[in-house]
């Protein structure tokens, strides 16, 4: 056979198989967009909306949190009037499959900080059983146990995507409503698309300075609290001496 | 042998391929151009039951691995390994024995790139006058009753006693699927239903009663409703309390209430049984009245009889449980049923008994026109009552935008009423008979037009029946009858009846703009007739005083028309005008005089306009005027004399009469309710053109009183009330300052009209803290002053009261709350100080379970509570008998 019919061949094939898989790539949806309502049920309860992105292409996860621009909180004022809240800062939670690293963005006493951790591993169990709909997507029921608490999420095969909102991720399919036992914590699903560009996707710039998750934690619940306690005046005492943890995640591994 | 051997080859091969099989599963995952697809999810699937036994992903090469040591793929035929990936297409790869690495391409999907909402129920939805909560979305597991729930909904504000607020408003009512008996005896519900069956609350703000008007009626009410789990079975929940005296007499007090609610039938009885002074039909209250009274379709809610004796008129201005000896049982049943979505049935019915005891001695000193004289009584009274009520409530809908109700009603209520009265150191004995019996049936039509329109049509009947049979064993008329003496028996036999009808059309347009627009157009008639025969029993046989028997019948027809205009010039301001056109005809026809039977027409228009404008968010003012006339009735009109009590004959004008009053008030809000400070002002003033006062002839024995018409009587009353918080006690200040005055004219033994003026002022201060710790108080005092005026007398009296209320909330289970107050009445020269104290403390063994609460009353034991007032025509001292010292000690118990 010539070789040079063989090359051209090759190259035409090549060129052919480049060009349809530009035309098929333009056309694939390697990127997804969700948003969820977050529900803070504490003693300010209020909704924020929050925006799941996620690319496919750089295996990417991204999670925000946002200030409350978009829509409504709703806030129990001091006379119990219920008034729209606009506080709160933005926050995101990015996982990045490539290096294996969990960042989020987290407000502590009005600052912000930036906590690496590890992607971490959630063991869920599924309920086959335990089937309901939600909007138009069957779900399915999985609980799982993650930094004390314990959660019920629902999430749908029918968007083969096993992420979700927060930290949540690793179910054969996408949370569409994740709540703990107590009602404290919930995440909503209100709608998804797929796009076929990350054109839309916000920018994070990269945090220059990190801290861990034991930083965290004792930023986040410890030390300070203990301070005030001690500053007290004489004849006043403290009734409780530990302090309540009562943020998403109150109970670390390395504390068992 | 090789054939063994072939079986054994063949055998070993099977196990060797199961045990292969058992535990590991690997592949990749590519693209149609072997590109490695990452992030696929890759299931292991049970065939026939379509279960997933494992699940992972792919790779950022594509590739994967199940591992699942304890899973035995030998029976390979029934598994499949089933791969998602978005924007592929997903396949299912059946598993193949042997086999344990699988190559899996998928095909490019070409997505829609459509944004899907998911409409899924929300924690909180907010519609337009709606909120709604999802109920699991607020609860932990720790809420037992559906107060516990409520408090956890953002928004609503239940305060230690039960009560709901909305903002600063309380609820009108908390209803279960759109049914309510309790309007705003809501507590009884809040309190004893478990929060299990709930599924969503529901706040309705500018809430209304019909719910055809909801939107186009001006509201600014509020309600919440509570919706039902589908599956919620119907349980019997309630509670009982029951109370029994410490270390005192037979006090007791027992409660209970039974509850049912069900999503199509819901049930409530309710029992107490008392004799610490507790009305319990008190509690019962709100399913007796008309909730829509005032409201767009209602008439005729004011319509009632009169009685010409009450003999309990005088009672001391304070908690009528400390006086009150009552000796009562009551029994309640209550359903709704909604047989169809379209129709409601309510059935209310109550029996009540109770023996009632009151006790009080006066002294009455009587200064004018250079008589005086004083009287004393010791009275004691002694009544039996028995009162029956049955109510049937029936809704229908027609359409969405139509309903038709038929309110039918029956009461029957008998009292036998017995007194000891010591008058002037003469026994007397009195003797009343009295019983009312109302029939009330309503029809009311509504509907509703384009959204923002609608007409209510509503008929009514109520036919009252009240007679009255007086015996007293002294004659104290007998200076003014010839021929009698002081020992003979008087008596009086009488009745109030009447029968109403009325028809009206009510038209409501709230326009785009906000205005509403309403007319109503229509017609009344009340027929009623007064009856009473006075006799005298002497020794010598019965007489029967000519102009002391009255009989006739008095019809007022009223057609009217009245037009109301309710203009938004924008949130802030707002302007009402009314106008009611009148057109009545009197018929008067007095058996007793001649036959003569006379009537009247006439027109008249009754004008008003209101407005409320809110400066800024702090600043509210309210403005209303009003011009109207009034119509009299029977007991303004009836001729002759008629007893109305042991010494003592009224009668009114004997003529047909229109009282034209003027009126005008001012009301003006500082900051809002939550706010540190805030201040409300109110002023009124109105001016009666035409009013109806007495001409009394009064002697030490007895008192004739005649209703005269004169001119010109006028009111004047002013109100202000300021609060502020002190941050620095972490209290608040409240000051409140009143002042009215009256001005009347009247005539008393022949004198010249003669003019009466009256002035209250009262100030007061309170202070009242807000600890988050375990101890609050309110402590608080009164002056209260009057003065009455008339030619040649003057009399004034000033009255202090205070009050010191204290709280410990120890912990959640046990708390302790202790009442004092003062009373110093400035002039009676002794006695005239006297404190009380009640302590309430409980224990609550289980939280919404079981509680075991003490209750004293009366800790300083006071006896006997003297009070001092002044009238026109003199002043009285008065001194009530008290219920003594008593302890109680309830046990209360969920179930």
């Amino acid at each position: 056979m010539n070789l040079s019919y063989l090359y051209i061949l090759k190259t035409i094939t090549f060129l052919i198989a480049l060009v349809f898989s530009f035309g098929s790539y333009a056309q694939k949806a390697n990127f997804f967009e969700a948003t969820y309502d977050v529900f803070y049920n504490t003693s300010v309860p209020n909704t924020k909306k929050s925006l799941l992105q996620i690319d496919f292409e750089n295996h990417l996860s991204t999670f925000f949190i946002y200030k409350g621009t978009l829509n409504a909180g709703i806030k129990k004022n001091e006379d119990n009037t219920i008034s729209i809240t606009e506080k709160g800062a933005d926050r995101y939670i990015k996982i990045n499959y490539n290096d294996d690293s969990l960042i989020s963005k987290e407000q502590i006493n009005g600052r912000p900080y930036y906590l690496k951790e590890k992607i971490p591993s959630l063991h869920w169990t599924i309920k086959d059983s335990e089937i309901k709909n939600i909007g138009n997507l069957k779900c399915k029921q999985a609980t799982l146990k993650f930094r004390g608490r314990d959660y019920i999420a629902w999430f749908t095969e029918e968007i083969p995507i096993s992420e979700g909102p927060y930290k949540f991720n690793g179910l054969p399919g996408l949370i569409v409503l994740i709540h703990d036992i107590t009602n404290r914590y919930t995440w909503s699903l209100t709608s998804y698309k797929s796009l076929n560009s990350n054109e839309a996707f916000i920018k994070l710039e990269k945090p220059k300075k990190f801290i861990n998750i034991n930083d965290y934690v004792d930023l986040r619940y410890g030390k300070k609290k203990k301070l005030n306690s001690a500053r007290l005046p004489r004849g006043i005492g403290v009734e409780y001496l530990k302090i309540a943890r009562n943020g998403i995640e109150i109970e670390f591994d390395w504390e068992n | 042998m090789g054939k063994l051997i072939k079986l054994l080859t063949c055998f070993s091969l099977i196990l060797f391929t199961v045990s292969t099989c058992r535990g590991q599963l690997s592949g990749e995952v590519k693209d149609s151009l072997s590109i490695p697809i990452s992030q696929a999810i890759i299931k292991l699937q049970d065939v026939l039951s379509n279960k997933t036994i494992a699940y992972t992903y792919s790779n950022d090469n594509g590739f994967f691995k199940i591992l699942k040591s304890d899973l035995n793929y030998s029976d390979s035929i029934n598994f499949v390994l089933k791969i998602d990936h978005l924007g592929y297409n997903s396949i299912s790869v059946p598993l193949v024995i042997k086999k344990t690495f699988y190559d899996i391409i998928l095909q490019e999907k070409i997505d829609a790139l459509t944004e899907v909402i998911i409409q899924a129920d929300r924690p909180i939805i907010v519609k337009k006058d709606t909120i709604v909560f999802n109920a699991s979305s607020f609860t932990d597991g720790t809420e037992t009753v559906v107060e516990d729930l409520l408090r956890k909904i953002p928004g609503i504000n239940i305060s230690d006693d039960g009560t709901i607020k909305v903002g600063n408003r309380e609820v009108e009512k908390v209803m279960i699927e759109n049914d309510d008996f309790f309007e705003k005896g809501y507590k009884t519900l809040t309190k004893n239903m478990p929060t299990s069956p709930i599924e969503k609350v529901e706040i309705l703000n500018r809430y209304s009663n019909n719910k055809l008007l909801k939107g186009i009626e001006e509201s600014d009410k509020v309600a919440i409703n509570l919706t039902l789990n589908e599956d919620a079975k119907r349980q019997w929940f309630g509670n009982v309390d029951l109370g029994y005296g410490l270390a005192s007499q037979d006090r007791y007090d027992a409660r209970a209430n039974l509850l049912n609610f069900g999503k199509k039938n819901k049930y409530y009885f309710f029992t107490n049984l008392n004799n610490v002074g507790y009305d319990a039909t008190g509690d019962i209250d709100n399913l007796i009245r008309s909730s829509s009274y005032g409201e767009p379709g209602s008439i005729g809610d004011s319509e009632q009889s009169n009685k010409l004796i009450h003999l309990s008129n005088r009672v001391p201005y304070f908690t009528e449980s400390r006086f009150k000896f009552n000796n009562a049982e009551l029994l309640s049943l209550n359903a709704i049923f909604n047989p169809s979505e379209h129709l409601k049935i309510k059935t209310i019915g109550f029996a009540n008994w109770d023996e009632l005891a009151y006790f009080r001695n006066s002294t009455d000193t009587f200064v004018a026109n250079g008589t005086n004289f004083t009287n004393t009584e010791e009275y004691s009274l002694k009544s039996d009552f028995v009162t029956l009520f049955g109510k049937l409530d029936i809704n229908y809908d027609l359409s969405k935008t139509a309903s038709i109700q038929v309110v039918s009603k029956y009461s029957n209520a008998a009292a036998d009423k017995k007194s000891n009265l010591l008058f002037n150191n003469t026994p007397t004995l009195q003797l009343l008979d009295e019983t009312n019996n109302r029939f009330d049936q309503k029809i009311a039509y509504s509907k509703k037009f384009e959204n923002n329109k609608a007409l209510l049509i509503t008929g009514r009947y109520i036919k009252e029946e009240a007679p009255q049979g007086f015996t007293v064993n002294q004659n104290n008329f007998f200076n003014l009858f010839e021929e009698t003496e002081s020992q003979d028996n008087i008596s009086q036999k009488s009745s109030l009846n009447y029968e109403y009808f009325g028809t009206e059309a009510h038209w409501l347009d709230r326009r785009e703009n906000g205005h509403l627009f309403e007319i109503k157009v229509g017609n009344t008639l009340r027929v009623e007739s007064l009856q009473s025969d006075f006799t005298i029993v002497t020794n010598y046989g019965i007489i029967t005083p000519v102009d002391f028997q009255n009989n006739l019948n008095y019809t007022v027809n009223d057609t009217y028309l009245s037009a109301k205009y309710f203009y938004k010039f924008s949130d802030k301001w707002s302007l009402t005008g009314t106008i009611g056109n009148h057109l009545i005809t009197n018929s008067l026809d007095n058996e007793t005089l001649e036959n003569k039977s006379n009537a009247e027409t006439i027109f008249f228009i009754n004008p008003s306009l209101a407005t409320s404008l809110k400066i800024n968010e702090k600043n509210k003012i309210t403005l209303s005027s009003a011009l109207s006339r009034r119509n009299s009735g029977i007991t303004e009109v009836y001729n002759d004399y008629a007893l109305t009590g042991f010494r003592s004959f009224s009668r009114g004008t004997g003529a047909f009469n229109q009282l034209d009053a003027s009126s005008l008030s001012l009301s003006y809000d500082l900051g809002n309710w939550s706010d540190r400070f805030f201040a409300t002002a109110f002023v009124t003033y109105a001016k009666s053109f035409d009013f109806l006062s007495t001409n009394r002839t009064i002697t030490q024995d007895f008192t004739l009183s005649e209703k005269i018409l004169l001119k010109n009587q006028e009111l004047f009353s002013a109100n202000l009330s300021v609060d502020n918080y002190l941050k620095i006690i972490k209290s608040n200040l409240k000051a409140k300052i009143a002042y009215s005055s009256t001005n009347f004219q009247n005539v008393v033994n022949d004198s010249p009209t003669r003019e009466v003026t009256s002035d209250n002022y009262s100030y007061g201060l309170e202070l009242r803290s807000g600890f988050s710790g375990i101890f609050n108080y309110h402590i608080g005092t009164t002056w209260t002053t009057n003065s009455i005026r008339s030619a040649g007398f003057k009399n004034d009296f000033t009255n202090y009261e205070s009050f010191l209320d204290l709280s410990f909330i120890l912990n959640e289970k046990f708390n302790v709350q202790v009442q004092t107050e003062r009373y110093f009445f400035g002039n009676l020269s002794s006695d005239n100080t006297y404190y009380f104290a009640d302590l309430t403390s409980t224990y609550n063994i289980k939280k919404n379970k079981v509680s075991l609460s003490l209750s004293a009353k009366n800790l300083f034991n006071t006896e006997i509570f003297r009070e001092f007032s002044i009238s026109d025509i003199g002043s009285s001292t008065t001194e009530y008998r008290l219920l003594p010292r008593y302890a109680l000690l309830k046990l209360s118990y969920r179930f």
